[in-house]
């Protein structure tokens, strides 16, 4: 379980999150979870654990989290060669991050079970939706995202 | 039936249609030009939105949401494929009007473009209807896929890998010797020997730091193992202790497939990170691609010692044979990066049409095509002939020019009616590609529409 699903749920979670340490954290709970009561149909179930397990989490310590993702961004950024290309590529992600948190948590949710390959079976299970609901809520999703993010780069960001 | 809902737009693009569904949501879509708008609209928020979220994943992890088409490799093709469709061989035998052939040139240089383009940020509306145009159609399909290019970012820690491991290596054998040197003395002269440490530090190129390690250096990497040898065992100990790393790298996450390569062949890593160039990292990842045996492929070209652009052409071979291996037995979706991948970097469209979408299956459910290669399916919807199924082979590494693909010479156009009431024109083109285009209506008007494919 741990060797299929350690890496796409790290990836999950840091997108949730913003944070790879604070990631590989609730990941680790997620598999303590796990072993505690085994899932029987594990993929979508450990995408909500996370997925509940980051929104918990990330009301309790909101601002750190900002913090940390701030911190993580300038220790990576200044060990690379590139420090403008690195710089741009950590505003747009700060750019999207903000993009993702205008969501609601169902369409955010269901975004970033989709990019890690779930169908709309296991989207459905992991967050407690019809089945016939996931198109709906990936095209708002998707939609918004993007609007959001494009009304971020076209205020905020703009001089880019 | 009514308009088609966003949702059902959302779920034809992620594949998520039962087979009625899908033909009537397409149906709809062949006859509907409001709904096809808003259907292209949709996937352009697809593919935007799947941009977006690779951006969350930062520099380090980038590669995982790039397309799975190496970018790393396609740009060098690119040059390539124009030289060859510019000789203008194809202008001779290709069964179309000169158009085609013109635009080939076009065609060909262009269809990489996608790979580019995703890695760059979505600031201009234009560059994203653009790109959305002809990239991913189904891009959240691709993102659990693992990405085969590895940016400049992400070599450096698999190089300092590999360093490490060259280093380790060499200290170990130089451990060795000291240690042993007084033992062997009595049989061999101590000279020799040592050398052996610093060859393979400084020429970590030679064969000799490779599997194929000569008598000499197995002799002595025999003699090492039980002592010197045991930082160097430990470790995979280590690892061993993550098994997830390494079923990963099976199961083609790319996160961990740097220390994944370097667990299945140490020597191949630290031999490919030795030689700078990057370009050898780049060989491994590009075969270490999206198919689950991509591993197979990574070590069985890791050997080559001579790193040539001749390198990208075979990784790329080499993954339509590891294809074919996980191929299922129907068609399934692909992204059009795929696609392209698969068609060895280039593919045949129909101008002017939009796809509906792309799909990959074995050749042995196409009519005429070769049954032991995969074929891509590029699925459109035309407003007067409904769906219009575009099949394409890439030609056999060792096919010749004007030799006949799949029973078909150069030139020819072999038009059939279909028992269900459609037409099938297959051909081949200037460079040896099989198609075929399937459509309902006249032979006429679907041989209208070879001359667009290019």
């Amino acid at each position: 379980l741990y060797a299929e699903y350690h890496g796409p749920l790290v990836r999950l979670l840091t997108r949730r999150t913003g944070d790879p340490a604070r990631a590989e954290d609730l990941a680790q709970e997620v598999f303590v979870r796990a072993m505690e009561s085994p899932p029987s149909n594990p993929r979508p179930w450990l995408f909500a654990v996370a997925l509940n397990l980051a929104r918990d989490d990330g009301r309790r310590a909101a601002r750190q989290e900002r913090h940390l993702a701030l911190l993580a961004a300038e220790q990576s950024g200044s060990s690379t060669p590139s420090p403008d290309r690195e710089l741009e590529q950590h505003e747009r992600a700060a750019a999207v991050r903000a993009a993702l948190d205008t969501l609601t948590e169902t369409d955010r949710s269901a975004l970033l079970l989709k990019a890690e390959g779930c169908s709309y079976d296991e989207i459905a299970s992991a967050l407690g939706l019809a089945k016939g609901a996931i198109g709906t809520t990936l095209a708002r999703a998707r939609r918004r995202l993007v609007e959001a993010y494009r009304a971020r780069e076209g205020t905020g960001d703009g001089a880019r | 039936m009514g308009h088609v809902d966003d949702g059902q737009l959302n779920a034809l693009l992620d594949g998520e249609l039962s087979g009625p569904e899908r033909q009537t949501v397409e149906a709809h879509l062949a006859a509907c030009a409001e709904c096809r708008a808003r259907f292209e609209e949709a996937r352009a928020f697809l593919a935007q939105a799947t941009d977006l979220l690779g951006a969350l994943d930062g520099p380090a992890a980038r590669p995982r949401s790039a397309p799975a088409t190496p970018s790393v490799a396609a740009p060098p093709s690119a040059p390539r494929l124009s030289t060859v469709s510019r000789t203008g061989k194809e202008r001779a035998i290709e069964p179309g009007a000169p158009r085609i052939a013109a635009t080939h040139q076009e065609r060909a240089v262009d269809v990489p473009e996608p790979a580019t383009a995703q890695s760059k940020a979505i600031t201009d509306a234009d560059l994203t209807r653009k790109s959305a145009a002809i990239r991913p159609l189904f891009g959240s399909k691709r993102l659990p896929e693992p990405a085969a290019d590895t940016p400049v970012e992400r070599r450096l820690p698999s190089l300092a890998w590999a360093a490490m491991l060259v280093l380790a290596v060499g200290a170990g054998w130089m451990a060795n010797e000291v240690l042993h040197s007084g033992r062997r003395a009595q049989v061999v002269a101590t000279g020799a020997p040592p050398q052996q440490p610093a060859e393979v530090a400084a020429n970590p190129t030679a064969p000799a730091a490779g599997t194929t390690a000569g008598p000499t250096s197995s002799t002595a990497r025999q003699q090492a193992r039980p002592t010197v040898r045991t930082p160097l065992i430990k470790p995979p100990a280590e690892r061993g202790d993550k098994p997830p790393s390494a079923d990963e790298a099976a199961a083609n996450i790319p996160r961990d497939r740097p220390p994944g390569a370097a667990r299945t062949e140490p020597a191949n890593t630290a031999e490919a990170g030795a030689l700078a160039a990057g370009r050898a990292t780049q060989q491994g990842n590009a075969g270490a691609g999206a198919i689950p045996s991509a591993p197979t492929a990574a070590v069985a070209q890791s050997p080559a010692p001579s790193v040539t652009d001749a390198t990208a052409p075979r990784a790329r071979a080499a993954q339509p044979a590891a294809a074919r291996l996980v191929a299922p037995a129907t068609f399934r979706l692909i992204s059009m990066d795929e696609a392209v991948r698969r068609q060895s970097g280039t593919i045949r469209l129909i101008d002017g049409l939009q796809p509906l979408r792309v799909e990959a299956g074995p050749g042995s459910l196409v009519p005429g095509a070769a049954p032991t290669r995969d074929v891509v399916r590029i699925v459109y919807a035309d407003a007067t002939l409904g769906a219009l199924t575009l099949d394409q082979q890439p030609a056999e590494a060792g096919a010749r020019e004007g030799a006949s693909v799949n029973g078909l010479m150069p030139g020819d156009t072999l038009v059939t009616a279909q028992p269900d009431g459609t037409v099938r024109v297959r051909w081949i083109d200037g460079k040896g590609y099989w198609l075929s285009l399937t459509g309902r209506g006249e032979a006429d008007d679907v041989r209208a529409f070879v001359e667009r494919v290019r």
